[in-house]
């Protein structure tokens, strides 16, 4: 390897080592499930986000669980409830009293 | 209350109750059981939580009071996924696995509803539920842990672990699909990431 090649993979190794916005990926690596998922308090939530969304090493990761998830409730989110069980439910409840009053 | 709030819920509880049963039939009796009990018992809703939730709950219990034996049988599974030995070797690998040939995840999103759902409903049970309870019906991890009936830090393992299933699964399909490119060479990769 040339120097000029270690001499970059040092800086960038250095650069990736500096906390962005007072958190350092590590910290942000520990929380990053919950931020996604909305567990974080506010505070919290926008110490964490500031990092991740703008940390050159973190981010790529962030997106990529982004996709994975957005594809689960994509497939998974899209069925809604046939018709004929809607009325046969509401039917049956008002058989039990629903609706009258 | 049950017109404005729960009503509204039909997809949400039929969804759900699909995605537990496996079986359109099965799910559509469930539903109506669901709705059932809920009105019968709807003095016990508590105003200001989410319906959603508690219908859930209701569903689920419904659900387990007449599968006892399917849930005997997703404790077997979930026996052989714990002791899965691609486990936490392959952990977090997905992505660095894609990495050089897709970092957005753009593939993800040519995957097939149909095989995403197969990899779904072949989770077992307990991580089927915490998934679809979380990235699809966007319940927190409280209202999860309530309609589970399970700690917080349960809910928070078992959406890890059947994220995780998922991840790896699909990630395989869409290699053996060439819906992403195949790793060039993953041993070389490991010692790239080694010498680093």
């Amino acid at each position: 390897m040339n120097w000029i090649e270690e001499l970059r993979r040092r800086l960038l190794r250095a650069r990736r080592e500096q906390p962005a916005h007072g958190v350092t990926c590590h910290e942000a690596v520990e929380k990053v499930v919950e931020w996604l998922d909305g567990e974080l308090d506010a505070e919290e939530e926008r110490r964490i986000g500031s990092h991740l969304e703008v940390c050159a090493r973190c981010y790529p990761a962030v997106r990529f669980e982004r996709a994975f998830r957005k594809a689960l409730e994509r497939s998974a989110g899209v069925d809604s409830c046939p018709e004929s069980v809607r009325e046969r439910v509401v039917q049956a409840l008002k058989e039990r009293g629903f609706g009258s009053g | 209350m049950f017109q404005e709030e729960a009503l509204p819920e039909l997809d949400a509880v039929y969804r759900f109750a699909l995605r537990l049963t496996r079986d359109t039939d099965h799910a559509r009796d469930l539903v109506q059981e669901t709705f059932l009990r809920a009105w019968a018992n709807r003095e016990k809703y508590t105003p200001g939580t989410r319906v959603k939730s508690w219908l859930f709950t209701i569903c689920r219990n419904q659900f387990l009071r007449r599968d006892g034996r399917s849930r005997r049988h997703d404790a077997l599974i979930r026996e052989f996924a714990d002791q899965d030995p691609r486990g936490t070797s392959r952990e977090a690998t997905v992505f660095m696995a894609a990495a050089d040939r897709d970092p957005e995840g753009t593939f993800w999103a040519r995957i097939v509803d149909e095989k995403i759902l197969q990899e779904i409903e072949a989770l077992p049970s307990e991580f089927r539920e915490a998934v679809l309870l979380s990235d699809v019906e966007s319940l927190t991890y409280q209202e999860i842990a309530n309609v589970l009936d399970v700690p917080v830090g349960t809910v928070k393992s078992r959406l890890f672990r059947g994220r995780r299933i998922l991840r790896e699964q699909l990630y395989d399909y869409a290699v053996a699909e060439g819906i992403i490119a195949a790793p060039r060479d993953p041993g070389a990769d490991q010692a790239r990431e080694d010498g680093a």
